[in-house]
């Protein structure tokens, strides 16, 4: 039994740090923010006048008593340092404001347009703020969505974290968080990306795709066609795409519905003697559940007709994709990390990617194979 | 003085990947791309095979000792006016280097979870476990580590959970380009395999029909899967210039892993990583012990860990910073370094002499 001795006291130790001192925390007096959101106040046009930026911080955590009125602490204030309006914040409250459970980190467009960088620097250096927690761009003021009681949605937080998540999953909106926008930030051959979202009468809503040029807001994809920005950018799994295809035949549209679409993404590049030839080739698997035309889907010729449609649909709306991204001057489709792969370092160093990029001919190749077209077999 | 129990292999191949894998695992793929560049994981398993030399000849000196303590043999061809500064330099090498070790993951602690909580507390209680694990003496620390091990092991499947963000696009076809540092580079990944030298002190303790070098060996073969996988995983995880700014890459992926019933695990890993580094602290404090033991031939065992062990806790205070803590530990683990290398030669050296002596001896019989 003696031998055990240092074991058993190691445990009693381990057992005891945990209430140590003076980072004993008791759970009822911390509130753990769950959402922060940041709008700009000051030098909104600042011209590096040696202003300082000034941002309105409001944060949110929920309440765990059931017998309070509103289920979550809000409180707005306004600061030049994050923590700073974390603790002014708290001023009001019996709570400690922690910030270890962050789920989602709202920024105005304003703020992104100013540059994202100076909010940045908190989410490296803390070690309290999760990886995890998701980065999105309101269109408009921060402070009156997060600070709006939705009868449906007690829980503010929960409900636009799974609403993110959600549009995610269906590849309307890429889903971001810290550790991802930092990656791609910091990637010297991709631009980093953001959920949009906006406050509607019944709602909030995603309503865009937020490019930037390193840390700062260019410009934003509309959410009809995001979808083929993710065919474009990795290989989807899940995706509905509604398109109306013009037939050159009859001159009208054929409406279709195409729907469980799963994709394969290649990209190669090629170098020529002025730029690069970059070949995107996308394979698309789905299934039509709706189809409103002329065409006879019924049979062979027609399928192979309506699958022309749709390569011809993508491929247009793709290109026109990458010729806007390359007309705003921002790469986020990473395109550059396959240039860069096809190259050596030296040539790499010696590239500047930026200027190069709008110059760069794209070509896309999109191969569709319906699965199937439902539980009908007419025309 | 030594009493021999039956280990096993595995418990000895256990022990030095306990004693090798340390605090540096934490920083080493940012280490790895400051120094090496892109793809600088690569650097790993080379200099860990340019190592095996260094452990086989480790291994081969332990064989020639024949489980007869180094410091003894020492004791017989020097006078004590060389050899007593010589042990006081390698008992306070160890003890420093140990000392830092300790401070360093408690620095980091501090930073994660404790930022009011006084260091002493931390290294108070560490002092406390490692002088009880010293005093229950080596079958103790080895068992230990052992149960140790098999608590902490489980840790390692967590960087499998951040595979699915894993790109290989990210890792780049160059290899070692970018601003690069290869000497500085190559100590820094010398300074992760460190450990595993302490077996010269260890080897009299451990009985014949075990093969120190092949435990050695698979520990260290260990090790460097280890580091090397999770390093690469972290190059292709991170992009280039983020793993460049990150303090400690591989706490920053386990704070993306998330499991169903917690949601922040990087916590909650890294204070097991508590036991690790209890027994590379406990290991140095040992080989320190043994050595003092030689000078203070007379004192009480416990009465001498006892002074290590307070000695090492009140040479905590004097390091506190980031900053402190780093400088110790670069100068101490270069020492060491070298003392790694010295001593064994210096040992084969002696015993050759000692060999012709005796020879010669004979011959004159």
């Amino acid at each position: 039994m003696i031998k055990l001795s240092p074991y058993i006291v190691m445990f009693f130790i381990l057992m005891l740090i945990s209430g140590c001192g003076a980072d004993e925390k008791v759970i009822e007096d911390l509130a753990f923010i769950q959402t922060k959101g940041y709008d700009i106040i000051a030098g909104e046009d600042l011209e590096d006048d040696g202003e300082e930026v000034m941002y309105r911080l409001t944060t949110s955590a929920p309440l765990v008593e059931p017998d309070r009125e509103k289920p979550k602490i809000s409180r707005v204030t306004t600061a030049r340092l994050n923590k700073e309006g974390i603790q002014l914040n708290a001023r009001t409250t019996e709570r400690n404001i922690v910030s270890g459970q962050l789920r989602l980190l709202l920024y105005s467009k304003k703020v992104v347009e100013n540059g994202l960088r100076p909010l940045l620097d908190v989410l490296e250096r803390d070690p309290q703020i999760p990886a995890r927690a998701k980065l999105a761009i309101v269109e408009g003021e921060v402070n009156p969505l997060m600070e709006r009681e939705f009868d449906e949605h007690p829980r503010t937080t929960i409900y636009l974290d799974e609403l993110l998540e959600k549009e995610a999953r269906f590849n309307v909106i890429p889903e971001i968080k810290v550790y991802q926008f930092l990656r791609d930030l910091k990637d010297d051959g991709k631009d980093p990306t953001l959920p949009m979202i906006k406050l509607e009468e019944e709602g909030v809503a995603v309503n865009g795709l937020a490019f930037l040029k390193n840390d700062v807001y260019k410009t934003k994809l509309e959410l009809d066609d995001s979808l083929i920005y993710f065919f474009l950018e990795k290989d989807v799994d899940q995706g509905d795409l509604n398109m109306s295809l013009p037939n050159p035949e009859t001159g009208k549209n054929e409406l279709v519905s195409f729907t469980s679409i799963s994709t394969e993404r290649d990209i190669s590049v090629e170098k020529m003697e002025e730029s690069f030839d970059v070949n995107i080739e996308v394979e698309m698997k789905g299934t039509i559940l709706e189809n409103i035309g002329d065409i006879d889907i019924s049979d062979e010729e027609g399928q192979k007709e309506i699958e022309k449609l749709i390569e011809e649909y993508v491929t247009t709306k793709a290109e026109e994709i990458i010729s806007f991204t390359q007309q705003s001057s921002v790469d986020p489709l990473g395109i550059g990390k396959k240039v860069r792969n096809s190259m050596s370092f030296k040539e790499w160093e010696e590239l500047n990617w930026r200027e190069e990029w709008p110059g760069v001919r794209v070509n896309v190749e999109v191969d569709i194979d319906i699965r199937d077209f439902g539980m009908s077999v007419r025309g | 003085m030594n009493t021999k129990t039956n280990f096993s292999t595995i418990d000895f191949t256990i022990l030095t990947y306990m004693l090798q894998s340390g605090i540096t695992f934490f920083v080493l793929p940012r280490l790895m791309a400051e120094n090496f560049g892109y793809n600088g994981w690569l650097a790993i398993p080379v200099i860990s095979i340019v190592l095996l030399g260094q452990i086989i000849l480790l291994g081969h000196v332990c064989k020639k000792m024949k489980r007869t303590s180094p410091l003894d043999r020492i004791d017989k061809v020097m006078p004590k006016v060389l050899r007593y500064p010589i042990y006081i330099f390698l008992a306070g090498t160890w003890a420093v280097l140990g000392c830092s070790v300790g401070a360093n993951y408690f620095q980091i602690i501090q930073m994660m979870s404790f930022p009011n909580t006084p260091q002493y507390i931390f290294k108070g209680i560490l002092a406390v476990i490692a002088f009880f694990i010293l005093v229950s003496g080596f079958e103790g620390f080895v068992k230990g580590t052992t149960v140790f091990f098999f608590l902490t092991i489980w840790t390692l499947f967590s960087s499998f959970v951040v595979l699915k963000d894993f790109q290989f696009d990210q890792l780049t076809p160059f290899i070692f380009a970018g601003d690069t540092n290869f000497i500085n580079g190559s100590f820094e990944v010398l300074k992760a395999f460190l450990g595993f030298e302490l077996f010269i002190i260890f080897s009299s303790y451990i009985q014949k029909d075990i093969n120190i070098t092949k435990a050695i060996t698979l520990g260290h073969l260990f090790t460097t899967v280890v580091y090397t996988f999770v390093t690469f995983i972290a190059f292709g995880f991170f992009s280039f210039q983020q793993l460049l700014d990150i303090e400690y890459p591989v706490i920053q992926m386990l704070d993306y892993v998330k499991v169903p019933f917690l949601e922040r695990i990087d916590n909650l890993i890294f204070s097991f990583f508590l036991m690790k580094v209890v027994v590379t602290v406990t290991a140095y404090y040992w080989a320190a012990k043994e050595v003092l033991q030689q000078i203070f031939i007379n004192i009480n065992e416990s009465l001498l860990i006892f002074i290590i062990v307070t000695g090492n806790f009140l040479l905590g205070f004097m390091m506190e910073t980031a900053r402190e803590i780093e400088t110790v530990v670069n100068i101490f683990s270069k020492l060491a370094f070298g003392i790694s290398i010295v001593l064994p030669i210096f040992l084969l050296l002696i015993m050759k002499r000692s060999k012709n002596q005796t020879n010669e001896v004979k011959d004159h019989d």
